[in-house]
């Protein structure tokens, strides 16, 4: 089957199309959101509403870009939102750090429970403190990092997806590496 | 500058940690959630033109039909209908006794 017939048969809202479009992207999709909410649950669902929102505005899709690119696109934006509403409801315990506008990693407020089903028990630790110093970076750094070292794709599908040129992914990569260096330094140095 | 070394470790060791995240498989039942879903999505009413035109809107809009019909109802009651038109018709020349008095002359 062609891309064109499989994208007329989504319209359509064929169920074998629907059907052809999980198995190829269920776990995909479910690993990216992982990536962002190291929370099982949490990532289930926002997987769940990936695919539903994929159904409900499929004939938004112009087909200029992959399909792959635009499942990727809604999934980001739809782990963002979610962080965004769930940081929000916390951020009255959040504190200011010194040195500028960074919050620091704090265990306390982190916006989900970690429970990462892909992580190893001994390096829980330092998954659950990068992920937290994750949670401090702006969202476009956050996105550039997550995709790349977390969900493990490649700087021009990122660009793709987040419609950036590649330089551009490249600096938010630099920035985002350079911001968790120093975010991971002062933890370390608070902590000890 | 021992401690500056131990926490540049831990920085490390956090960085490295990311690399044994190993990806998962969604649930067994997650494809059959989704279809479910898809379906609900699917039987939902679809959205007319008239989709605007909500339940709590058709009500206010009957009750202020109402109200302004027994306002109107009750104004024409009270007013002094049938002399305002007797002077409007006197006024132009129309009222009976007055085309009565023509014929006679």
């Amino acid at each position: 089957m062609s891309r064109e017939d499989f994208i007329k048969d989504l319209r359509e809202g064929a169920p074998s199309a629907y059907s052809k479009l999980l198995d190829d992207f269920q776990h995909k999709v479910f690993n990216t959101c992982l990536s962002f909410i190291p929370n099982k649950e949490d990532a289930e669902d926002v997987a769940q509403e990936v695919f539903v929102e994929v159904y409900n505005s499929i004939n938004k899709f112009k087909g200029d870009s992959k399909l792959s690119t635009w499942i990727y696109k809604i999934t980001t934006n739809k782990c963002l939102e979610l962080i965004r509403k769930r940081n929000a409801k916390k951020r009255f315990a959040f504190l200011q750090s010194i040195t500028g506008n960074q919050t620091p990693i704090d265990k306390t407020n982190y916006f989900t429970e970690f429970n990462h089903p892909g992580i190893q028990l001994e390096q829980k630790q330092e998954n659950e403190i990068i992920f937290k110093a994750i949670n401090c970076l702006p969202d476009a750094q956050r996105i550039v990092f997550t995709l790349h070292k977390i969900d493990g794709k490649s700087y021009k599908e990122i660009s793709e997806i987040v419609g950036k040129s590649l330089s551009s992914v490249e600096s938010l990569m630099f920035r985002a590496k350079k911001n968790l260096q120093k975010l991971l330094e002062d933890y370390y140095k608070n902590k000890g | 500058m021992d401690k500056d070394k131990e926490i540049l470790q831990n920085v490390d060791k956090a960085f490295q940690s990311i690399d044994s995240i190993e990806s998962v498989d969604a649930s067994p039942f997650f494809k059959d959630k989704v279809m479910q879903q898809i379906a609900n999505a699917k039987s939902e009413v679809p959205r007319t033109a008239w989709n605007w035109f909500s339940p709590q809107l058709q009500l206010t809009l009957l009750v202020a039909v109402i109200v302004l019909n027994v306002i109107a109802y009750i104004q024409m009651n009270t007013s002094n209908y049938n002399e305002e038109i007797d002077s409007i018709a006197q006024m132009y020349g129309l009222s009976e006794s007055e085309n009565n008095e023509i014929q006679f002359n």
